[in-house]
């Protein structure tokens, strides 16, 4: 049941988030390691792991770190994505998947889907599905990853 | 039952690729869905295998879908090569050929779409699950201007035959960062609908983003040949959301007329819940004649502690008769993190179009951290349905898991129902999930689950009855 490593290719997008502005996959990876999450409001598991990758999210920001929430909930829940967001008080970038364009794009299969991303643009770490106690696992992978990251930098 | 060849020649193929292409700028991307399930009583079973692939060649995309599916008894087998695409990509700008999904606007005109993770029985699948368009499709994503324009034939509704033209053009414009307005025209020739040969459909949009408040609205109308089968219609789509911290609101309306299109329905503003139950007999839009809202507010006072309060109702008439939908939704959420959880839901609902009065529900949710990688997870649903014709009744579902962090989980799940129609009082489930290395993700599911809703992504299907056994493997290739 160990996590494998993992050296694929992340495909460059560009799509609005909930505020309009535009996001680049590759002009974020300049800044740092990306965390995608696949996520969406009707998925149980996913709203149990939301406060954690909110929480990952504000203590790793400032070495680089970019959480992104891919909702899946389809524009018309745009409304309800921003205010539940807001309204729960979470700190995170959310992008809510133009007619699951990104879903399709990275091959997700199943919600939630997190995927760690290193600053060349290559994922190196998945993991589907969430069950109490995997925040930690990726926490020590985003850790160990922005290590490597600072040990590489000139 | 026999196991495909193709699919073993495949999953070598795959093998072997992965082995090759280590060495040369050349990837693959690929995702495989396996699902067979044997029902019990009849002695059915099925196989169904989805295999997408994207093979990237620098900023161009070939991507592939491979389908099998198998059944007993009496069922035809099918293997083919369902979605296949070329697709060029540069900073906003992409362009494909081949199959493709899109969504005009807020999916009141267009939407291609497909559903996932949904097992329907073989006749019912074909119908909603996968709606992909064929054609040539083009994208632009700028700044300050985006665009799309397409020319298809979208799968029919059967899902067999292509016999639609549709050709569409979307484009809106960003005014000082914070105003949106667009517009979408689309030509459609559906022989394969009401015999009609022409629609013609547009929409016209503007969006008004300004730090804590977001306004939009959408206006849609279709025009036709008149006559009994077809009158010209409209549909009205509008939102605005309000923020601060620790509170957000969303207030949704919409209003459609004679708005039925040979594709898709606009969206029905009516939530999907997690909450088994509430999704079972979920409000179904009628597009001809319907208006509605949506009023959301979500209020932490603390980061741990959060309420959702959820209006949401529509109206429309058949024949002679008013017929109303409503639901009162609310939320309490507790959690102290790595510790426990507890949710509380109250849902109280009327929909006389599907004969309820009333449908109230209760549910409890509660989760303890046993230790830092196990937990206990118990759930409990109390549904009462008054119907305007015919006795009342009672759902119950409970469930209870247990889960390791991070690849196992067991959950026993029981669901009552003492409604007359159901043929069995009482169905067990247990349910075994297993992921396997973050990337595969093997489910198996023993005794029954009933008929009804599943709904994902805002688009909902009706799922038949399945007592038997059934097993789920995603991965990630």
């Amino acid at each position: 049941l160990n996590q494998s490593p993992l050296d694929r290719k992340a495909p460059d997008f560009r799509q609005r988030d909930i505020n309009g502005r535009v996001i680049q996959l590759s002009q974020l990876l300049k800044k740092g390691p990306v965390l995608l999450n696949f996520w969406a409001t009707w998925c149980g598991p996913c709203l149990k792991e939301l406060p954690y990758l909110d929480a990952i999210g504000r203590k790793y920001r400032a070495r680089g770190l970019n959480v992104l929430a891919i909702s899946e909930d389809g524009e018309e829940a745009t409304p309800r994505v921003r205010s539940f967001i807001k309204g729960r008080r979470f700190d995170l970038v959310v992008i809510v998947d133009r007619n699951r364009e990104l879903y399709r794009l990275y091959r997700v299969a199943v919600l939630p889907t997190s995927l760690l991303i290193d600053s060349r643009g290559r994922i190196v770490w998945q993991h589907v599905g969430y069950r109490p106690g995997d925040e930690r696992i990726l926490e020590r992978q985003i850790v160990n990853l922005l290590e490597q990251s600072s040990e590489q930098a000139p | 039952m026999k196991v495909s060849p193709l699919a073993i020649i495949l999953a070598g193929l795959l093998g072997l690729w992965e082995s090759v292409t280590a060495q040369v700028p050349i990837e693959l991307m690929a995702t495989n869905r396996l699902e067979y399930a044997r029902q019990q009583g009849g002695h059915t079973d099925r196989f169904d295998n989805w295999l997408d692939g994207d093979l990237w060649l620098g900023a161009s995309r070939l991507g592939f879908r491979l389908e099998i599916h198998q059944g007993n008894p009496a069922e035809e087998s099918q293997e083919r090569l369902s979605q296949r695409f070329l697709e060029y990509r540069h900073e906003g700008l992409r362009i494909r050929i081949g199959n493709f999904y899109e969504k005009i606007g807020q999916g009141l005109l267009f939407q291609a779409f497909e559903l996932q993770n949904l097992v329907l029985d073989r006749v019912e699948r074909s119908l909603v699950l996968d709606r992909n368009a064929d054609g040539v499709w083009i994208e632009w994503m700028g700044n300050r201007v985006e665009g799309r324009l397409f020319s298809a034939r979208p799968l029919g509704p059967f899902g067999t035959g292509r016999a639609d033209v549709v050709r569409g053009l979307d484009a809106n414009v960003w005014l000082w960062d914070r105003l949106k307005v667009g517009g979408s025209a689309l030509r459609w020739n559906p022989p394969s609908w009401k015999g009609i040969s022409q629609i013609g459909l547009w929409a016209t949009r503007a969006q008004w983003i300004s730090g804590p408040i977001v306004a939009s609205v959408e206006y849609a109308w279709s025009r036709g040949p008149h006559g009994p089968d077809f009158q010209d219609g409209q549909a009205l789509y509008g939102s605005l959301t309000l923020t601060g911290s620790g509170l957000g609101l969303s207030v949704e309306w919409k209003d459609y007329r004679h708005f039925n299109l040979p594709f898709n329905n606009p969206p029905t503003l009516v939530p999907i819940h997690s909450v088994t139950l509430l999704n079972r007999h979920t409000h179904v839009l009628r597009a001809e004649d319907e208006k509605g809202f949506q009023l959301e507010g979500t209020f932490a006072p603390v980061s741990n502690l959060s309420f959702v309060l959820n209006l949401n109702g529509a109206s429309n008439h058949i024949s002679w008769r008013d017929s109303r939908y409503w639901e009162t939704y609310f939320e309490a959420r507790y959690e102290v993190l790595g510790r426990w959880m507890g949710r509380i839901i109250l849902d109280q609902a009327e929909d006389r179009l599907i004969g309820e009065k009333s449908r109230r529900t209760l549910a409890l949710e509660f989760e303890r951290y046993v230790s830092q990688e196990v937990s206990l997870f118990g759930n409990l649903q109390i549904q009462r349905v008054r119907r305007l014709f015919g006795p009342a009744y009672w759902n119950r579902l409970v469930v209870l898991s247990f889960s390791r962090s991070p690849g196992l989980s067991v959950a026993v799940q029981a669901d009552y129902s003492s409604n007359p129609t159901e043929r069995r009082r009482i169905l067990w489930a247990t349910t075994l999930s297993l992921t396997i290395r973050g990337r595969h993700q093997v489910t198996v599911m023993g005794g029954g689950r009933r008929a009804g809703l599943a709904c994902s992504g805002g688009i909902c299907v009706l799922m038949p009855e399945f007592r038997g056994i059934e097993l789920r493997i995603s991965s990630h290739l």
